[in-house]
């Protein structure tokens, strides 16, 4: 009875809100801080001081009096305040030390960077880490990892080069390589995030856990996972099966071909499962599963920013026949419907478009489509009731610069409940036309394929996790 | 016999495997039809066993079910008579005397009709536990590995959504004027298997292959077990 009262104790200390000492702290020490930002403990702490967290920020190495203009403590224990959070980014033998001085501070959560622990083989001194912390109640992420960054609070506790900007999505990744990668992309791209873990070698903390913590975190409306190894799948569905009814999840999987997977042993110490079993737990468990990077932030994105269609029926507006074609193929390809439309909205859509060149879907608008086209047509499509999801297409053809076109598509889309998303094709001629777009909440695609994938992460949604009908509430 | 005294047998046995006759009758005793059998360790019996299910019978060996019968040339389909029976029985000690597996008994089977040929498996994953698998028999789970897998307990919709999500499923919903085959009976089974292996999470890999699913109904008529 003892033992009993004692498990459940732990597991509920351990569980439920705490990941909140880890991703919203209100202090934070960084052990093993240093000035020169080319090693990993100067980056951090330059990313930590470097944004506007309101918390504490203290930094501590026995060898230094500042870092960075600010003061150093020499342990843990000499810190005046009380602490949520530990950074450690020490050599791997000394982190046990450092977790019994956490222990003694009552800190609620650590984060450890440091690398040589089961990744390497080993397991013993990563063992000795977790048992330090179970016994004192202190969840840890990692070893192993590459931190978290919360962009509500503007702390980031990675060692990015890049920063990242504020968004809806929440990025959980077990590979730290593919959080560097991702940000530096998404920076490039204007997406934004609103939490980024990193999980390492997953000793303590796990992808459920953190789908736990972000079910309720209002400030995400998508999560994005990069899966490697999944270690209790079974807790893994439970609660990514949970998560899913909240708000939208999409996995990517690595490891899933034997040649992946033996990889995946070697770099992260964790078993891959097999493609078959993987795809069967995701779905069950309401994950949209994608085959690459691009498509796990570009399906993120959709996710995040446009509603559920009810349905796999897709319309195209564009500004020119082949690329609209192309749309067509892949969205056809992908188990989507290009419905041919009634006479009466094509007889609508003539109304807009006097030299209508083709009456089907997708629907041509030709190349001097301009944002009167663009705005009427997308209208026409998005209440016909004939189509569930919207792409609208333009490339530059020389005659209309791409601002006109993406202010139509918004201006549509914001009368709308059905999902939009657009293709600009080009490169330096419609940087204007995404950037009005991305600030309208429209996903932006460069390619075909992509666009019409992202339509798909849509609609693969829309099958997962049906939509309530109108009108009626849970 | 329980489940548990036939998988604690076979362990004491040092077996981790269950043959084919205690395959045959643990996946019976949950309900799941399999083909009337019967087994034999000598000729006598074999006649009285054929007699009991009536010709056309199935003849296979009785051997640990790690082993494939079929790839040892070892199951005589379709006899009609004891003479062909006794030849097949003589035929199975010999072939398999020359491969040093010695021919205890034999399993006796009634002939099934011929209908359409699927499989249903289970297995136990190290990370998800229990899972099911649905395929289409023959060529389709060999060459084409038409299969779909779902993580048990697996519901009645799922068991429908794992027939539907066959590349050949339309081979069983029937095209073209060919008949349909019973789906429901099917779904039926995949709940089945999935109860069959929540409840003994001892069974490492199962196998009902093939199953014979006919428009109204359907026949197990093989199975193996192997166990963790």
């Amino acid at each position: 009875m003892m033992v009993m009262t004692a498990r459940i104790v732990s597991w509920m200390v351990m569980s439920s809100d705490d990941l909140r000492y880890l991703l919203e702290p209100r202090s934070v020490a960084i052990v093993g801080a240093s000035s020169d930002i080319r090693k990993v403990g100067g980056a951090i702490s330059r990313n930590a001081l470097s944004g506007s967290f309101k918390g504490r920020i203290y930094l501590v190495n026995p060898r230094r009096r500042t870092i960075l203009g600010r003061r150093v403590y020499p342990d843990l224990t000499s810190i005046p305040g009380d602490l949520d959070l530990v950074e450690i980014v020490v050599p791997a033998e000394a982190v046990p030390d450092v977790m019994v001085q956490a222990a003694e501070k009552d800190v609620k959560a650590a984060i450890i960077v440091s690398a040589g622990f089961a990744e390497v083989g080993n397991v013993e001194l990563q063992d000795k880490v977790r048992s330090i912390a179970r016994s004192r109640g202190i969840r840890v992420l990692g070893p192993n990892c590459f931190g978290v960054i919360n962009t509500m609070i503007d702390l980031d506790l990675t060692f990015s080069f890049t920063r990242a900007l504020k968004g809806n999505i929440a990025f959980i990744s077990q590979s730290g390589a593919m959080c560097c990668g991702t940000l530096d992309y998404a920076y490039s791209q204007g997406i934004g995030f609103s939490k980024f873990v990193n999980l390492g070698n997953k000793c303590d903390i796990d992808e459920a856990d953190v789908l736990e913590y972000l079910e309720s975190d209002p400030q995400t409306r998508a999560i994005a996972l990069y899966l490697e190894g999944v270690k209790d799948g079974r807790r893994f569905m439970e609660a990514a099966g949970e998560a899913s009814k909240h708000k939208p999840i999409i996995a990517m999987k690595a490891g899933l071909t034997e040649a992946g997977a033996r990889a995946a042993l070697s770099h992260t110490a964790s078993l891959a499962g097999r493609r078959e079993i993987i795809e069967a737990a995701l779905r069950q468990s309401g994950v949209v599963k994608v085959e690459d990077v691009e498509d796990l932030i570009g399906g993120a994105v959709a996710l995040a920013g446009q509603p559920t269609p009810r349905g796999v029926r897709v319309g195209i507006a564009t500004n020119a026949g082949g690329l609209g074609v192309t749309v067509a193929d892949w969205c056809q390809s992908l188990g989507l419907e290009v419905p041919v439309l009634s006479e009466e909205v094509r007889r609508r859509i003539g109304g807009v478009l006097p030299r209508f060149a083709s009456s089907g879907n997708p629907v041509d608008m030709t190349g001097d489509a301009g944002y009167a086209q663009y705005k009427a047509v997308s209208q026409i499509l998005l209440e016909c009731g004939e189509v569930d999801l919207l792409i609208a297409v333009f490339t530059s053809q020389g005659l209309v610069t791409s601002d006109g076109p993406a202010h139509g598509i918004v201006e549509a889309a914001s009368n709308t409940r059905k999902p939009v998303i657009a293709l600009l094709m080009g490169g330096r001629s419609v940087e204007q036309g995404r950037r009005i777009l991305a600030q309208g909440g429209i996903p932006v695609y460069g390619f075909p394929e992509k666009a019409a994938r992202a339509a798909s992460v849509l609609v693969q949604r829309g099958i997962l996790r049906p939509q309530r009908p109108l009108g009626v509430e849970s | 016999m329980s489940f548990k005294t036939v998988i604690g047998r076979a362990r004491s046995e040092g077996k981790n495997w269950l043959d084919t006759l205690e395959s045959l009758a643990f996946v019976e005793a949950y309900g799941i039809p399999v083909a009337p059998y019967d087994s034999a360790s000598s000729l006598d019996e074999l006649f009285k066993s054929a007699r009991r299910l009536g010709y056309p019978i199935v003849v296979k060996p009785v051997i640990p079910s790690m082993l494939h019968k079929t790839e040892l040339g070892a199951v005589k389909l379709n006899l009609g008579s004891d003479e062909e029976a006794a030849e097949a029985f003589m035929d199975l000690r010999k072939s398999l005397g020359e491969k040093g597996i010695p021919l205890e008994r034999v399993l006796v089977q009634k002939m099934l009709s011929p209908g359409l040929e699927v499989a249903v498996g289970g297995l136990y994953d190290e990370q998800f536990a229990q899972v099911v698998m649905l395929g289409l028999g023959g060529i389709f789970i060999d060459v084409y590995k038409d299969v779909a897998f779902r993580i048990a307990p697996v519901s009645r919709a799922e068991a429908y959504e794992m027939m539907r999500g066959l590349k050949g499923y339309p081979i069983i919903r029937g095209y073209r004027g060919t008949g349909s085959y019973d789906e429901e009976a099917l779904a039926d089974l995949i709940v089945k298997v999935s109860d069959l292996l929540m409840e003994n999470p001892e069974i490492k890999e199962l196998d009902l292959n093939p199953v014979i699913l006919y428009g109204r109904g359907l026949c197990t008529a093989d199975s193996r077990i192997l166990l963790r």
